[in-house]
């Protein structure tokens, strides 16, 4: 018995680390290459008053994200009957090459690159690719069903997303103090 | 041969209940040798909490890594957490009390059973729970949750937006008020103000008490042993009387060595699961249905407290979720009920409900990108808050509402797993529509009066089977018949065998129940103590 819960224990570490160093490196792979074309996502996902810096900012961050995960750790349970070990899943990156792939598909079927398409063009794309990828919804984190509703569920979830479709310094992920959180939020214009 | 370590007391767990014990008989009994025994991992590295936290928030990782045990999980438990500190790593620090109503249900109401101690006995005892965790809360405005104390500490200050929603809450004419929390306003037991950085399941400050402060305290001073990753198996009685000698155990780390742990006493503080399930496991010739169990009621009357749900919408300044959602507001106005009227008690809580992530559709079923989007989560953001609404109400339990052992689900030492089905009892059944029709008639008050509507009632009957904040399986009680121990713990079958906390209590309330466990284990204390002298 103790052999084998050795060995199952080191199976279990040697593909975890497999698992953690190919999405590493998938994340890694999408992030330099790919950025023009999820910043060009970005501007067609994101809303347009964050602005071209506000919306590159919300890729960077994107990207961060993606780098900083760590696939086949165990999973926060809350308390209330979820007796079962959750790990965290494969990383959403490794499904987006594929999903960028097509969306250059639909772009060539537009005529061109997808950076280099019209405004409307790129709605329309970025829009069939959701629909051929059956999104119905925001994912509560981005799950890689696509890269476009991924972006906007990690955008929208972030303290900075928070805060923007707030219109108010609410800083979810930062300590407040207890005298200043009774006050409204300050307003950012 | 095994390994034996001998001390004056053993206590089996390293959850809440047993820091308590440790401490309190640390200082009344100084120089005494305790031994704590836990199966889990002791997880001190307070360093890199806000780490976790973030983690935590960021991607879903658990806040407290290797926490639990794959192999030690019974069916019916609400929790895997078995490390240092036990469920109260994960804890909110919400330090509601019971009332008085619970220990007389029957002399009160004809109902289940009394418990076998007065009211004022058991506040003295919430007063120094609520000393020794550092709660800050303020006084109950219904003069029957009358106390002997003030909190220690003055009463977290509502957020902006729980101010919203309280002045939409008290238009009920339910007074409603933060709870109290084992978080700290300000400096106490060595630990630092609150920061209100909304990850509560685990503080990065240390402002919330964690059972894991007072053990590495005790451990520094030297007040006691902690042996972790270390599983207590079974009691062992003296051949020549009905005293327990030994605790048997076996070490996660050294699996083939045997681990004996030999005390004057021992105190089962491993929760209501762990502690029932042990002295089952302890099963020998002359208690063959287990240690505790000649009267055949270990593992029964397992408790706990349903709830039902209203998601209401109401009229009120803007709100903006994220200053802090743990934190809520209670009203105790239904905390008893009136004797000549069907027996109705429940809690009222409000939470901040956040509005979700904007919709990707329109009603349409039209796709919504950038401004598009935006625009349609701003005007449904701007129209209504949303409370969570929520009332846990009691469940007297039936002696059929058990733990027993399942032969089919072992650990790895081959030991059967508990496995815990609940079942109340007649009374509660014969009431459960009127409760029904009670508490959504409160949720639908509560709408009406302050503008508002209901979305949504979410059931929480009783045949869930889901119960909140649990204990039982080891019945307090004055009569051996039909209880397990008496008021302090000790066990009716062994003089030197204490079980402690949550395993104790006969029904479990209409609030938040750890208070209360640590309340009882710190009056158990005293009697260990008295019994060390």
């Amino acid at each position: 018995m103790k052999r084998r819960t050795l060995l199952k224990a080191a199976a279990l570490a040697f593909l975890s680390n497999a698992v953690l160093r190919f999405t590493r490196v998938q994340a890694r792979a999408l992030s330099p290459d790919n950025r023009e074309l999820i910043a060009a996502i970005g501007e067609v996902v994101l809303p347009s008053n964050l602005g071209a810096d506000g919306c590159a900012k919300a890729v960077e961050a994107f990207a961060k994200w993606l780098e900083g995960y760590k696939a086949g750790v165990p999973m926060s349970y809350g308390y209330g009957g979820q007796l079962q070990y959750a790990v965290v899943p494969p990383s959403p990156a490794l499904r987006y090459p594929l999903q960028l792939r097509r969306l250059q598909e639909l772009s060539k079927a537009k005529g061109s690159v997808f950076t280099a398409l019209s405004s409307a063009d790129r709605k329309a794309v970025v829009e069939a690719a959701l629909i051929e990828a059956k999104v119905t919804k925001l994912p509560e984190r981005p799950d890689g069903q696509h890269i476009a509703s991924d972006l906007m569920s990690h955008f929208y979830n972030s303290s900075v997303g928070n805060d923007f479709l707030f219109q108010a310094s609410i800083r979810v992920s930062e300590c407040r103090g207890l005298g200043t959180s009774t006050a409204r939020p300050v307003s950012i214009p | 041969m095994a390994v034996v370590y001998e001390s004056d007391v053993c206590i089996v767990g390293g959850g809440i209940s047993a820091a308590m014990m440790a401490e309190k008989l640390a200082e009344l009994r100084p120089g005494i040798k305790i031994t704590v025994v836990e199966a889990g991992r002791k997880i001190f590295d307070s360093e890199n909490r806000a780490k976790y936290g973030r983690r935590a928030q960021d991607y879903g990782d658990n806040s407290w890594p290797d926490d639990s045990i794959e192999d030690q999980v019974s069916n019916g438990q609400i929790s895997r957490t078995m490390a240092v500190g036990g469920q109260a790593l994960h804890w909110g620090g919400t330090c509601n009390r019971y009332s008085e109503e619970d220990l007389r249900l029957k002399s009160m109401y004809g109902l289940y059973v009394d418990w076998p101690m007065e009211w004022k006995e058991l506040e003295k005892y919430y007063c120094e729970a609520e000393h020794r965790l550092g709660v800050s809360g303020e006084p109950s405005p219904y003069p029957e949750d009358w106390r002997s104390q003030p909190y220690p500490m003055p009463p977290m200050p509502l957020t902006y937006d729980l101010i919203q929603y309280k002045k939409w809450g008290d238009k009920s004419g339910y007074i409603f008020q933060g709870v109290p929390q084992a978080k700290n306003t300000k400096p106490w037991g060595g630990r630092s103000v609150c920061l209100r950085c909304g990850t509560c399941d685990i503080c990065p400050t240390g402002a919330k008490y964690s059972p894991d402060y007072t053990f590495k305290d005790l451990l520094v001073s030297r007040k006691m042993t902690l042996h972790d990753r270390t599983l207590v198996r079974r009691l062992v009685l003296d051949k020549r009387s009905t005293r327990v000698m030994a605790a048997e155990a076996s070490s996660y780390e050294r699996p083939d060595e045997k681990i004996e742990y030999r005390a004057r006493t021992f105190v089962l503080a491993s929760g209501h699961i762990w502690s029932t399930h042990l002295l089952l496991l302890s099963a020998c010739s002359r208690f063959p249905n287990g240690l505790a169990n000649s009267t055949d009621q270990v593992g029964r009357y397992m408790n706990g407290h349903a709830m039902y749900t209203a998601m209401i919408e109401f009229e009120s300044d803007e709100v903006f979720p994220g200053m802090n959602d743990g934190y809520s507001l209670i009203s105790r106005k239904f905390m008893r009920s009136p004797v000549d009227k069907t027996y109705m008690r429940h809690d009222l809580r409000i939470f901040p409900s956040g509005v979700g992530l904007p919709k990707l559709r329109d009603n349409g079923g039209q796709l919504m990108l950038g401004d598009a989007l935006l625009s349609s989560w701003q005007q449904k953001q701007r129209s209504r808050p949303v409370a969570r609404c929520r009332a846990y109400y009691d469940i007297h339990p039936s002696a059929e509402s058990r733990l027993t052992l399942n032969g089919n689900k072992k650990n790895r030492w081959g030991d059967p797993l508990p496995d815990v089905v609940h079942d109340a009892d007649a009374a509660t059944k014969a009431r459960a529509a009127e409760t029904k029709r009670h508490i959504n008639g409160v949720f639908a008050h509560m709408a009406k009066t302050g503008d508002g509507r209901v979305l949504q009632y979410i059931d929480g009957d009783i045949d869930g089977d889901y119960l909140d904040h649990p204990g039982g399986g080891c019945r307090m009680g004055s009569d051996p018949a039909a209880s397990v121990c008496d008021s302090f713990g000790r066990t009716h079958d062994h003089a030197n065998l204490f079980v402690v906390g949550a395993p104790t209590i006969p029904a479990a309330s209409v609030t938040n129940g750890t208070l209360a466990f640590v309340a009882l284990t710190l009056r158990s204390a005293d009697e260990v103590a008295r019994e060390l002298a």
